[in-house]
């Protein structure tokens, strides 16, 4: 990958990548140091990453700098031992599905969150995102299946937020 | 049970069986009836967990996660693996017939469309949370650019090295004569006399290869012949004269230049470039008059292609050329033009083996039989010498 390729990189993935990272940190400055550090890998290793796998090798990298963050903050212990609540929405309630399930979110154990941000936000196929999270296929599918689950229990009575 | 008797040894097995509801009715009436015939047991029964922390049986849990464990065709849409049909439905991993399958069971099942629903409005959309980096920027690489400031600094150092090279004396001029092994100093001595031939410069390379077997024997290269022709106005008379001054005019100088040599500390403080290995020296032609000339030194080390000046030769002979001046000013016998350039010659020669200390040497013999006086000097581990016939 030449210069430009890596600047492209830039302008095409960073937001992709910070979104990512941000919505599994939930704090932006810890999220802009993960995807700081994580380009800086890439930059390091330019030579070695073809730009057509870029995109995989940078949330591969990203995420796992993600991990090691957590482990150092210990963010994790709070976030994973929350329960995750069941919702009442009633209809007087001004509600929105993309804050609900954004706050859903947020309650997921960090491993379902994140393979679930990357199947729907980044498209990513199973076979991608264990290459991503270091997960068996069928692992990623379980989480994945749970994930959806535990969303859906979240959101409660959904008729009043459609 | 109920044909057992509860006895005080008994009691406690009847008490967890009925904890654990495996009693019947007749047992557990008679158990009550035991205790109300022995109060004192009453304790056991204050210790008995209450109703709801009592362990009750497992409702059955089914592994709805078998779904996932299928490879090819899924199980049979059902109510129990409904909710997974419409998982899968929103990964996009039904085929067309399962799809259908599937709207046919919410069409018949009203009551799960709101469940099919849900799950697929838990679908994660990217398009409703545009998350942007706020410093993209600053993760590209750019290729180093030089700074103008940098780049004008840069300039005018190398304006101000270029004028120095143009300003700086040509005795200075590094000159590149890969083949020459050549070191020019003044040298009155040399005034008028034969130049230095291509024989001469073999034998002086060649000495100052050979100069370590040779470490006593001074002379290694002649560098020139003196002439024979003497000037038609030279009178047989002034000649034995002029021998006669020239030797006591030769004692005095060397008592001159060791004086000058004790009294002059800040000059014999002057350093000697040790690191100057194998040069080899010649006295070319170079009047005494042309200070240019006569302070320019070239220096080729033995076997490099690269010349330079070094500072400790220039130093010695602008050093000696000072001197020179002294002497030829200062003596009262500098009238004869002879005279005053074998002396010149001496004091450069002194002036050099003051300055460089053991590094350099200077010898002279005067040989009775020839009527010559040889002058020699070594600058290291370079030697020269001239041999000049004394007239009559």
């Amino acid at each position: 990958m030449t210069r430009a390729e890596y600047n492209q990189c830039v302008d095409v993935h960073a937001d992709a990548v910070y979104r990512f990272i941000v919505k599994n940190l939930r704090h932006e400055d810890a999220a802009r140091d993960v995807v700081q550090d994580a380009f800086e890998k890439v930059w390091r290793h330019v030579g070695d990453v073809h730009f057509d796998q870029a995109k995989s090798y940078l949330f591969s990298v990203a995420y796992r700098t993600m991990i090691d963050h957590l482990r150092k903050a210990r963010y994790q212990e709070d976030i994973d031992t929350m329960p995750l609540e069941r919702h009442e929405y009633t209809n007087d309630t001004a509600v929105d599905l993309p804050e609900i399930l954004e706050e859903a979110l947020g309650k997921l154990p960090e491993l379902q969150r994140s393979v679930i941000m990357l199947r729907d936000y980044e498209g990513y196929s199973y076979k991608e995102i264990g290459e991503i999270t270091q997960l068996t296929e069928s692992q990623v599918k379980v989480y994945i299946f749970r994930a959806r689950k535990a969303l859906k229990k979240f959101i409660g009575k959904l008729e009043v937020v459609i | 049970m109920s044909q057992v008797q509860i006895t005080r040894d008994n009691y406690e097995a009847f008490l967890l069986d009925y904890c654990e509801g495996q009693l019947d009715a007749a047992s557990e009436k008679a158990l009550w009836d035991f205790f109300a015939q022995h109060p004192e047991l009453q304790p056991a029964l204050d210790e008995l967990p209450d109703e709801e922390s009592r362990l009750k049986p497992l409702p059955s849990t089914p592994y709805d996660e078998s779904f996932l464990l299928y490879e090819g065709a899924l199980p049979p849409l059902s109510v129990h693996h409904f909710e997974n049909y419409c998982i899968a439905e929103t990964e996009g991993l039904l085929n067309e017939d399962e799809s259908s399958q599937l709207q046919q069971f919410i069409a018949q099942h009203p009551q799960y469309k709101k469940v099919y629903n849900t799950y697929k409005a838990c679908k994660l959309s990217g398009e409703n949370h545009q998350v942007l980096f706020p410093q993209k920027e600053s993760l590209k690489k750019r290729a180093a650019i030089i700074s103008p400031i940098w780049l004008r600094s840069a300039a005018a150092a190398l304006l101000l090295a270029i004028l120095g090279w143009w300003l700086w004396p040509q005795n200075e001029t590094i000159t590149k004569q890969p083949t020459t092994a050549s070191t020019t100093m003044p040298d009155v001595v040399n005034k008028g006399e034969t130049p230095l031939t291509d024989t001469n410069q073999h034998h002086l390379a060649k000495s100052a290869e050979s100069t370590g077997q040779k470490s006593d024997a001074f002379i290694d290269a002649q560098l020139a012949e003196e002439p024979k022709a003497q000037p038609a106005q030279t009178q047989p008379g002034n000649q034995k004269k002029r021998k006669q001054d020239r030797l006591e005019h030769r004692k005095a100088s060397a008592t001159k230049e060791n004086a000058f040599a004790q009294t002059d500390p800040q000059q014999d403080a002057l350093p000697i470039d040790t690191t100057q290995e194998d040069i080899a020296l010649s006295f070319p032609e170079q009047p005494i008059s042309d200070s240019s000339a006569m302070a320019s030194a070239q220096v080729q080390k033995k076997g490099s292609a690269k010349t330079k000046t070094p500072k400790a030769v220039y130093t010695l002979a602008e050093y000696a050329q000072l001197q020179v001046k002294r002497k030829v000013l200062n003596d009262e016998n500098t009238s004869d033009p002879e005279i005053e350039e074998q002396d010149v010659a001496q004091v450069v020669a002194k002036g050099l083996n003051a300055l460089g200390s053991e590094r350099t040497q200077y010898h002279e013999e005067e040989a009775e039989e020839s009527n010559t006086v040889t002058y020699g000097l070594r600058i290291g581990q370079l030697g020269f010498s001239r041999t000049i016939q004394q007239k009559n």
